[in-house]
């Protein structure tokens, strides 16, 4: 079956990696070793590599991409990987500079074309902006957006304002026009300038903290919903990657009750949430919930707004891998064939 | 052919106000709005919430985030949990699939009739 994974990750073997893509002054801040983003606190005791990813030269896993085609693409027939950096990559936007931010973006952008996309046509990628500047960030979609292996814009769930506020316009306004949806990654809450990883606060395990990364999803998710995001920009789409699934419909359930009684307080949302998210929001599958009873993800496919919401992902190189052999064998075939190809070539245009 | 019922004097409901009657045991809101008289059954199809207890306005619309059109229909909302249901139709607003049951008024000798 062909198989399409949106959700993998790369990185450099080294920082030198990026000096042909930043000037001055910043080529030398690279250089002196100044921050590259902000670190949330919460590193996977064990490391965050599944084992066996490491190349053959010891380097970082995700690092060679010709590696990566080897031990992901190749064995397990993925016609097509969207590259979505690491969590530091995202954390750019939580740099309290922003211009080092918008500056670091940019060399990351040309990094990933020159290093992934140039070594093998079936890597996409997700272009990187730092939210600090919207406008700038704006700027940076419309220099790279037109890349044909650029087929959507990321976000970091790390942020100072949920997604929806109309301060991240400019950002929407851009990718609506350069017809590229938006992601948003977990994994950057609480790092550098963002706020908490929590409404509470700041647990204190990883294993915390990696259960959490719905929290982010949905606050950003009811931010664009209420605050008309998708009302502004109606043919913006909106991808919520590893972020996990189960959560969306009994969330949607409440936000439907609670939209007909007070949709007179934000009266731009004119359909139900649910329709809303149905349209227009997206979601990858790993990590994928594993109850014991396993009629329970049949029932949870079946309380899903559509059955073209989902798109598979494995997140190689990381811990948490979803096996593409192994996931979804219980499914039906034309479900399967939804979720791991034609629901992310209808959304990416392939 | 259905009788109409006196309810009320027109001078007992004045402009804004509102009157609880009950005719055969159905209980029935009648509201004085904008120079017209309204009536409705006192029972939200929703939760069962006593509708006529709840707060008339006229809807608020959009065509994008931070613009408000307000007022082009006349609307009771339930004092419960704030559904919003036409006073002239009794539809809800955002499921036609649920209404409030109306009822036709009649005015005749400084009286209301109401027809059940």
């Amino acid at each position: 079956m062909k198989k399409i994974d949106c959700d993998v990750h790369v990185r450099w073997k080294s920082t030198d990696e990026l000096s042909p893509y930043l000037s001055e002054p910043w080529l030398t801040r690279l250089k002196q070793g100044y921050i590259l983003y902000g670190h949330n606190g919460y590193p996977n005791p064990d490391g965050t590599y599944k084992m066996d990813s490491f190349p053959p030269d010891g380097a970082s896993p995700g690092s060679d991409p010709f590696y990566t085609a080897q031990d992901l693409l190749d064995r397990y027939d993925i016609e097509k990987a969207i590259l979505i950096g690491e969590s530091s990559h995202l954390a750019v936007s939580n740099l309290a500079n922003a211009d080092w931010a918008a500056a670091l973006s940019s060399a990351y952008n040309d990094w990933f074309i020159n290093r992934w996309f140039s070594a093998d046509n079936r890597y996409f990628g997700s272009i990187i902006v730092a939210t600090q500047d919207p406008v700038k960030a704006a700027q940076e979609i419309e220099r790279v957006g037109n890349h044909p292996q650029f087929v959507q814009v990321s976000l970091g769930s790390g942020s100072r304002l949920p997604y929806g506020n109309r301060y991240f316009y400019p950002i929407y306004e851009a990718a609506e026009k350069m017809k590229l949806p938006v992601a948003i990654h977990p994994f950057t809450d609480g790092a550098g300038i963002a706020n908490p990883p929590s409404p509470a606060g700041y647990p204190t395990y990883y294993i915390e903290y990696h259960t959490l990364a719905t929290t982010s999803m949905q606050t950003h998710l009811v931010s664009m919903i209420c605050e008309g995001v998708f009302q502004k920009f109606p043919n913006l789409k909106l991808v919520l990657v590893e972020g996990g699934i189960g959560w969306l419909p009994p969330f949607l359930w409440r936000l439907d009750k609670n939209w007909k009684g007070l949709r007179r307080e934000v009266p731009w949302v004119k359909q139900k949430p649910s329709e809303i998210v149905s349209k227009h929001v997206r979601l990858t599958t790993q990590p994928l919930d594993e109850p014991e009873n396993r009629k329970h993800l049949h029932q949870l496919m079946d309380m899903m707004p559509s059955d073209d919401m989902l798109l598979f992902s494995s997140d190689y190189p990381h811990w948490d891998f979803d096996n593409p052999e192994k996931i979804f064998r219980h499914f039906s075939e034309k479900l399967r064939e939804k979720i791991f190809y034609e629901n992310a070539a209808k959304l990416y245009g392939f | 052919m259905m009788p109409f019922y006196p309810v009320a004097k027109i001078t007992d409901i004045n402009p804004g106000e509102r009157k609880i009657v009950t005719i055969k045991t159905i209980e029935i809101g009648l509201f004085n709005v904008e120079g017209k008289f309204y009536a409705i059954h006192n029972y939200c199809p929703h939760m069962g919430a006593p509708i006529c207890s709840g707060f008339i306005n006229r809807t608020v619309n959009s065509n994008s985030p931070g613009n408000y059109i307000y007022g082009e229909k006349l609307v009771i909302r339930c004092p419960w949990h704030r559904w919003e249901f036409d006073l002239e139709s009794g539809e809800c607003l955002i499921d036609t699939y649920k209404r409030i049951k109306t009822f036709e008024l009649s005015i005749q000798d400084e009286w209301i009739y109401c027809k059940l």
